[in-house]
């Protein structure tokens, strides 16, 4: 009997759950930035509770007992990755209402920054939480290695930062400064070069890895080889990067900005990282 | 004859297991199934099993008395098996290992489970609490040796069709089930629900997985797969007892373990093995 225990469900609550992380963090990121991009600030800060709750629904639909879910609040399980998480993201996303409710009030912009301050470990430590979740399954050798932490936050930060992306190409233009459109675009594009090299980083931990950690990698490339390669890897990186530099290189050279190719990579990058969770929940 | 004497179908294929058994122990000469474990309290134990290979005939009664006492769904194997065919005709080789959920020392479904669901019982017993269970299958996919599954739907739809065979002349399964008060037959085990209350029959949602019938051992007996062996090949006792059977088992000869390179620590060791070894890389075939 060959049952996949974890499928869709996980993969959009990590989908949605990694989104969220990207988002606040690149909200508190820009909230230093010495220009005022407060537009894509403040529309990745109302992201993020939403994005983070959509991931919720998704993982407690998951459950085969969602009323029981409580129960995870009312002990002490240390060892559990899964325990940390459920109080992980609980305060994130208390944070996150706040940080947003800050955001679209828009006053006291220096408490607001302090709480970004405060929110950006705990947001990182539920992005290393989605990638631990995964790594520490003895059982499972297509996750159970070093890399597969890095790689899932990085993965988490491009999908947050394309959706903002997307956001702000999509906005009507009186609303969003070319700048910090520009801005947000180049940071996705640094984000898909980094999160290219920890791909590169975990495909080769499992192919220089144990047998199982072999199998595990002929499974991915192979058994899901259409999906890896042609959605996660081809039109999620590969894809929005090399429209991304040409863009560049192009408004370089005297072309006008189009608003169009930012909203096609970040919707590339979306679709990539969809089917990269997909397929790493499914392959294993 | 009265109601209170019919012999229900759990009895009569328990019987028929059981003569099966006998029968095979007289032909193979083997001494009837081992130690006892004493009826007191299980704190300070920590029960293991040993399967000896070379005994292990694969008659597969471990996997039907397993059935036949805990009701497990259809294609749910808690006493299950690895098998393996290699070799080039006519040096061809057949193996056959009885598996079990190994109630490891370092149960990785133990340590990932968010609610004490699935928690260390008596005598080192891994067990599950199903009624504190959120069904986050966290277990299943932490478990290396695929020895718990889930119930995605309640189990025995079969003992819930309403459809007979024949339109008013034959009962239909569902009319069965109401005639014995909802309990789904054949499998029923009205001595595990009392001595576990609420876990004759899993309900949907949640996972469910062998805990070396824990029911049985309080009340002094060994686990139905044990019981049920016809050649003593599986030997239940207290590792921390020098004298029992299973620590001068694992003495005299060199265990092997699923797996161990995970550091799980199993407690079902295997001995005699053929080919040990064999299995290392097995895995989603049990």
């Amino acid at each position: 009997m060959d049952q996949h225990f974890w499928s869709g469900g996980i993969a959009l609550d990590l989908f949605f759950g990694g989104i969220a992380v990207g988002t606040f963090l690149f909200a508190v990121l820009l909230s230093f930035h010495r220009v005022a991009f407060s537009s894509a600030a403040r529309t990745a800060a109302i992201i993020t509770p939403l994005s983070v709750s959509i991931g919720f629904v998704f993982l407690v639909a998951h459950l085969g007992h969602p009323e029981r879910f409580y129960i995870v609040y009312t002990k002490i399980r240390l060892t559990s990755p899964l325990w940390w998480g459920a109080w992980l993201q609980a305060i994130f996303f208390l944070i996150s209402v706040l940080y947003a409710w800050m955001w679209i009030k828009d006053r006291a912009p220096m408490r607001r920054r302090w709480l970004g301050c405060i929110g950006a470990p705990i947001a990182l430590a539920v992005g290393v939480y989605h990638g631990f979740l995964l790594m520490v399954f003895k059982s499972q050798p297509l996750w159970n290695t070093g890399p597969t932490t890095i790689t899932a936050i990085c993965g988490f930060i491009t999908t947050g930062i394309a959706l903002v992306v997307l956001i702000l190409a999509i906005l009507p233009r009186q609303k969003v400064m070319l700048a910090e459109l520009k801005f947000s675009r180049n940071i996705m594009g640094a984000a898909i070069v980094v999160q290219l090299f920890t791909l590169v980083l975990w495909l080769s931990s499992l192919f220089f890895g144990s047998a199982e950690s072999y199998a595990a990698f002929r499974r991915l490339v192979e058994d899901y080889g259409l999906l890896f390669w042609g959605g996660a890897v081809l039109l999620g990186l590969v894809a929005p990067l090399v429209l991304g530099v040409v863009a560049i290189v192009r408004e370089k050279y005297g072309g006008h900005f189009s608003y169009a190719i930012p909203a096609v990579t970040s919707l590339l990058v979306l679709i990539g990282g969809l089917s990269l969770r997909y397929v790493v929940i499914m392959a294993a | 004859m009265k109601p209170d004497q019919r012999i229900s179908r759990r009895e009569m294929l328990g019987a028929t297991a059981a003569s099966v058994a006998g029968g095979a122990v007289m032909m193979t000469g083997c001494s009837p199934a081992g130690e006892r474990v004493a009826s007191e309290s299980l704190k300070g134990k920590k029960f293991a099993m040993v399967i000896d290979l070379q005994r292990c005939t694969g008659c597969g009664g471990c996997s039907l008395a397993c059935k036949i006492e805990n009701n497990t769904p259809d294609g749910v194997f808690w006493s299950n098996k690895l098998t393996q065919t290699y070799g080039t005709y006519p040096n061809v080789n057949f193996e056959y290992v009885p598996t079990l959920c190994n109630h490891c020392e370092s149960a990785p479904c133990v340590q990932v489970c968010p609610t004490a669901a699935m928690h260390c019982a008596d005598a080192g017993i891994v067990n599950h609490d199903s009624e504190i269970c959120i069904g986050c299958k966290a277990c299943a996919v932490a478990c290396p040796y695929d020895a718990i599954y889930v119930n995605d739907e309640k189990p025995h739809a079969f003992w819930r069709d309403e459809r007979s065979a024949l339109n008013g002349m034959t009962s239909s399964a569902m009319e069965v089930t109401l005639r014995v008060n909802g309990r789904e037959l054949p499998y029923y085990n009205g001595d595990r629900d009392r001595d576990t209350p609420g876990t004759a029959i899993r309900s949907k949602g949640v996972p469910e997985k062998c805990n070396f019938c824990l029911h049985r051992l309080r009340r002094g007996q060994l686990p139905a797969c044990v019981e049920a062996c016809p050649c003593n090949a599986r030997i239940f006792g207290d590792l921390n007892d020098p004298n029992s059977a299973v620590s001068r088992l694992l003495g005299r000869y060199r265990p092997s373990r699923l797996k161990e390179h995970l550091g799980t620590s199993p407690k079902v060791f295997y001995i005699r093995s053929y080919n040990r070894g064999a299995y290392e890389s097995t895995k989603g075939t049990v």
